[in-house]
């Protein structure tokens, strides 16, 4: 049950900055069709089990045990305002490093894109043909914006 | 088992020697336990000065143990003393089994080098093969021992985020019995059908050192089968994502990151598999029955004999049939107003706390004589689930008190909560369940976050506070994550004055006072009781756009606690029209509304200084809507007072002799729920049934 603070540290500061110019011009924003319908689907799945009982099962950081704290919300206005600017690549590596909160480690690096394909979904984005793929070089191209 | 008596045939040395009936012992005075009098059928006639002692009781029943209240602590307890040979009587105030618990998250949180710890720290799997998934915590997380446990629950350096130090007040030899007994639960707990996921740190002021809490969980298979472990998707309520089932009334989570695929978990996989055990054991029970007044040799010294106890039936609130409980075998049905229940060797007080009696609330904090805001669970337990029974008899046979000040320092004693549009806003439930329709609403529950796309109003219509920062509740001292001190686990020191000083305190410290704002007196508080009244959100149709709430049956409804209007004016008096509790009308609704688009416009709040939390939004798109905002108090840690055995002891600090309690019926510990009620029932089960009686 360890969290990594150095590797979160490293993230935030680094991601934006480690991209060149030219990788800033092909950045799309996750309104353009980043996951598909079954990896959504598939990553519902994984979020019922992995991340439901603390961040709600509207994903509204309402945990579905009420004796358990609210969390941040991992969907929708507060989670874009939140997220916003940022590229999913900095959405994962935060994910993989801290979360679950009490099994940090427990998930595929797969499992996580899916969640976050899901994550996306609930948040109003429109499926496409291509996965998410758990490369952070292919992650840190897509940007997280609270509008189309 | 539990032996009727016939009216007429008493046990001679019980028998009346003037051959009277009830009705003129209590003209007569002739009944001990005081209060005895109110129940009879005459009409609220006492039993003025009662001083003859209980020998002419007339008792219905007789059993070598009698236990008020069949949930957590109730339950464990009779299991334990029947195991033990004693023949069990449960009376039980609901029509069902299992009390708060049948209702919680099972987190149970116990220690000591528990089996459960010792299980997961060599990573093994449980004796079914159930549990597939690695541990979560280290293996040195999980090195525990009584002494180690003993400290951390004792441990005065620990503070929490509302600057308070709850282990300090502990009651030292009731948490040494209780860290002493921990292991030996777990095991008990396990050899009645309970199963355990993987531990995952502590729960509810479990201490900081290690990690000590696993959930409880069932497999979904093709039948519901206690012996087994499994349960039907629709038992566990995993069918329909809007419906529960009379064996579940909240749904069953997805455990399967806890324990393998399939696992489903809440506290229906507690409280079932021990009420399944219970009653194959022999227990018996007497449901509908309220445990009113203890019957003491003299009214304050000698034996604890029994108990009396008034029916009352809990009838579908819409056919008004008689409920009943899920599992019958073992039920004693008694329709009779009032019964004695003779206790040969001792009576077992576990009915719960006090959290649903504002009377009682307002001892610990006046305001909360606002009787607005219930409890926990209300629709499943009733009224009088958490009425300070066990605190009002015992206090009548001189009991004494513990803890009352502990009430204050728990992180969900009371708070805000985040569920709104429903009266029973702490816990979830579906339609499916009996007692869905004491609620009528399931609610929505918007989290935290929720809360900026609404203003919170009061009972005249005015703001309070600002919204972002009313529901936060401050963490409670369990590892890992609540920052109860510098370290945590394996890094934290017990006893170590540093955990406490006044610079860690500054930068930890986190509550806001949204909630005595919310309980503050307002224009509508009148005397002699000045009740601050409801609390509203209250938003438009562009809310619902940006969160995607779900206003419709059944998580809203026509019940009280939801209104839509297409004007604000029309929305106030709808409100003040519809709620039991709102006593006035929302004269200040309209124009709270028009100055807060006016603060949006400017992007200022000066009365709040809203907008240094999160964006403002304005309401003014109709239909206007409004949910009820729940204040809840949940838990209750204030109560009477035992020693180490689960004795009430009295104001001398001598032992009541054959009476004893747990769970939140006690005082002088301030850990929460499951972990503290199990083993409160399973010491008081054991000595219970090693009593010779009288
Ligand atoms: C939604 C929810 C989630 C929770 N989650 C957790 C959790 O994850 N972990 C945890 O540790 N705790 C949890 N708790 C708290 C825990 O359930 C309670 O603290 C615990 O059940 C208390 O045990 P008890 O035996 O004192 O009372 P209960 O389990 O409530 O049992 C009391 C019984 O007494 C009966 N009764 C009351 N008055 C009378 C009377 N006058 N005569 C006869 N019978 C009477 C009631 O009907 C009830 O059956 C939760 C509670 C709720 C409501
Ligand atoms: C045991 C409870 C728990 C579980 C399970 C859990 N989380 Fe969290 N999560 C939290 C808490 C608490 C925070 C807030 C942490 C903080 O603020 O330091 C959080 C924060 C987050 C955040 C940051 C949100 C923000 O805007 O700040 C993300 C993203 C996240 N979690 C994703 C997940 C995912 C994905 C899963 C499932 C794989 C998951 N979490 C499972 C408790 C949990």
């Amino acid at each position: 049950m360890k969290i990594v603070v150095a590797v979160l540290t490293l993230v935030f500061m680094t991601a934006p900055i480690a991209l060149a110019q030219q990788e800033i011009d092909q950045m799309t924003s996750v309104w353009e069709g980043v996951f598909t319908e079954a990896q959504a689907n598939r990553g519902q799945a994984v979020y019922d089990g992995a991340c439901g009982l603390c961040h709600g099962r509207r994903l509204n950081g309402a945990p579905d045990d009420p004796d358990m704290r609210s969390t941040p919300p991992l969907a929708r206005a507060k989670f874009l305002r939140e997220w916003e600017g940022r590229s999913l690549a900095v959405l994962f590596e935060y994910t993989r490093a801290t979360m679950p909160e009490n099994n940090p480690g427990s998930l595929t690096d797969e499992e996580f894109v899916d969640v976050i394909a899901y994550m996306l979904s609930v948040s109003g984005m429109p499926a496409a043909d291509e996965e998410l793929q758990p490369d952070p070089q292919s992650l840190a191209r897509s940007v997280i914006q609270q509008q189309p | 088992m539990a032996r009727k008596r016939e009216k007429k045939q008493n046990d001679p040395k019980l028998q009346n020697k003037n051959g009277l009936s009830r009705r003129d012992f209590v003209k007569t005075g002739a009944v001990a336990g005081l209060g005895a009098a109110a129940l009879f059928e005459s009409g609220g006639t006492q039993a003025q000065g009662a001083t003859t002692g209980a020998e002419g009781m007339v008792w219905d029943y007789e059993v070598d143990v009698v236990i008020a209240g069949g949930g957590c602590a109730g339950l464990t307890a009779a299991i334990r003393a029947r195991d033990l040979g004693a023949t069990v009587l449960v009376i039980d105030q609901n029509f069902d089994v299992g009390g708060r618990m049948l209702h919680s998250g099972a987190r149970v949180s116990l220690g000591g080098g528990d089996p459960v710890q010792h299980r997961d720290m060599k990573g093994e799997s449980d004796k079914e093969g159930f549990v597939t998934v690695d541990s979560f915590e280290d293996p040195e997380e999980l090195d525990d021992n009584i002494d180690l446990l003993f400290t951390d629950i004792t441990d005065w350096s620990v503070v929490d985020p509302k600057a308070q130090s709850p282990y300090r007040y502990n009651d030292r030899e009731l948490v040494r019995a209780w860290a002493e007994n921990c292991p030996a639960t777990r095991q008990f707990l396990i050899d009645n059908y309970v199963r355990f996921t993987r531990i995952s740190g502590t729960h509810g002021g479990g201490g900081l050192s290690r990690a000590r809490a696993a959930r409880c969980f069932l497999m979904l298979g093709d039948k519901t089968d206690m012996k087994a472990g499994t349960i039907t998707a629709e038992d566990a309520g995993r069918v329909d994502l809007e419906r529960s089932s009379a064996f579940a009334p909240v749904q069953m989570t997805n455990a399967s990151r806890d324990v393998g695929p399939n696992a489903v978990s809440n506290g229906v996989a507690l409280a079932r598999p021990l009420e399944f055990s219970a009653r194959e054991k022999g227990v018996e029970f007497m449901l509908h029955r309220s445990f009113d007044e203890l019957v003491r040799e003299q009214p304050f010294s000698g034996r604890i004999l029994g108990i009396t106890a008034h029916y009352s039936p809990r009838q579908h609130p819409e056919t008004g049939e008689l409920l009943q409980s899920y599992w019958r075998n073992g039920n004693i049905d008694e329709r009779q107003q009032t019964v004695n229940i003779r206790a040969r060797q001792a009576v077992i007080l576990a009915s719960g706390g006090h959290a649903g009696n504002p009377e009682v609330r307002s001892m610990f904090y006046p305001a909360f004589r606002e009787p607005a805001f219930p409890t926990s669970g209300v629709a499943l337990q009733g009224p009088q689930g958490q009425d300070a029974a066990a605190l009002r008899a015992g206090l009548r046979v001189g009991a004494n008190l513990a803890g009352m000040q502990q009430n204050l320092s728990y992180g969900t004693t009371f708070h805000i909560s985040t569920r709104l549009g429903t009266r029973d806003a702490y816990t979830t439930m579906m339609p499916g369940h009996p007692t869905f329709g004491f609620r009528g609403s399931a609610g929505v529950n918007v989290g935290n976050a929720g809360f900026e796309d609404f203003i919170a109003v009061n009972q005249v219509g005015k703001r309070f506070f600002s919204e972002v920062r009313l529901p936060r509740r401050p963490g409670v001292n369990s590892y890992p994550g609540d920052r109860g001190a510098p370290g945590q686990g394996l890094e934290h020191t017990p006893l170590d004055w540093r955990n406490c000083r006044k610079e860690w305190v500054r930068q930890m410290y986190n509550y806001d006072h949204g909630l005595d704002a919310a309980l503050a007196m307002n224009e509508g508080s009148k005397p002699p009781h000045y009740f601050s009244g409801p609390l509203w959100a209250i938003f438009d149709e562009d809310a619902i756009e940006r969160t995607g709430w779900e206003l419709r049956y059944p998580y809203v409804a026509d019940n009280g606690y939801f209104f839509k209007a297409d004007t604000i004016e029309e929305l106030a008096l709808k409100i003040a029209k519809g709620n039991e509790f709102q006593r006035m009308p929302l004269k200040y609704l309209a124009d709270t509304v028009s100055t807060w688009n006016g603060y949006v416009e400017a992007g200022i709040d000066p009365e709040f200084e809203r907008e240094a939390d999160a964006p403002m939004n304005p309401i003014a798109t109709p239909p206007f809507y409004a949910l009820s905002i729940m204040i809840i108090w949940h838990d209750s840690y204030g109560g009477l007072r035992v020693n180490g055995r689960q004795q009430v002891v009295d104001m001398q600090g001598e032992v009541i002799p054959g009476l004893y309690a747990g769970g939140e019926a006690v005082g002088g510990f301030n850990k929460h729920g499951l972990g503290k009620g199990h083993v409160h029932g399973y010491i008081a089960g054991t000595h219970a049934a090693e009593e010779s009686g009288s």
